[in-house]
């Protein structure tokens, strides 16, 4: 059994962009880990500036998604994208009030840095599966 | 929505691939919408209509009517 996966000019230009906004966000994220272990750790605006910057990479894959969602011509390919977007932001919103009120009333220990997103990819990815299985049947 | 895009297809001889081509869509979206799995929107069903040189009404129709 063959299976032949056909991709829009969108989507592996998505596919492209979020590979490289993963690939920066690993790259910014063991930069930053070696400046602030290192012996001259930013200090004040630097301080702010580089607690950002592993931020703005996962900015950069959210912007993805959103230009996928207005670049991709095919209609029905956008709305299966937009339902499993939908899922994945509830998801991630669910994570981010439950992960509150445990830090807040548990005083559990913070979690780690992009904990929302990687909540939000992992629900785009199960919901962009179980949607097409249900699309299937 | 009910549809006759199935069999308007097969009038002409063309496989889901041939007909996503001239539409410039996937095949899953011909599938989708042959199955009533979704209805296309206005711009892409008179697109449909254009294809197939027939009227909306002819290929779409209203199945709680």
């Amino acid at each position: 059994m063959t299976f032949h996966i056909s991709r829009s000019r969108a989507e592996r230009a998505y596919l492209l962009r979020l590979a490289g906004s993963m690939g920066a966000f690993i790259l910014v994220l063991l930069i930053v880990r070696q400046w602030f272990k290192s012996s001259e750790p930013p200090a004040g605006a630097w301080l702010y500036a580089a607690a950002i910057l592993p931020a703005l990479p996962i900015l950069g894959a959210i912007g993805a998604v959103g230009r996928y969602l207005v670049e991709e011509t095919d209609e029905y390919q956008r709305a299966l994208l937009i339902r499993a977007v939908l899922w994945a932001t509830g998801a991630a919103l669910a994570a981010a009030t439950v992960r509150d009120f445990l830090i807040e009333y548990a005083h559990v220990s913070p979690f780690e840095s992009g904990f929302v997103f990687f909540v939000f990819c992992i629900a785009l990815g199960v919901a962009q599966v179980a949607i097409r299985l249900v699309e299937r049947t | 929505m009910e549809n006759r895009l199935r069999v308007l297809r097969a009038e002409r001889g063309w496989s889901q691939s041939d007909l996503a081509q001239q539409l410039d869509v996937s095949r899953q979206s011909v599938n989708a919408i042959e199955t009533g799995r979704y209805d296309p929107s206005l711009p892409l069903a008179f697109r449909i209509a254009r294809l197939f040189g027939a009227p909306i009404e002819a290929i779409f129709s209203d199945s709680g009517a």
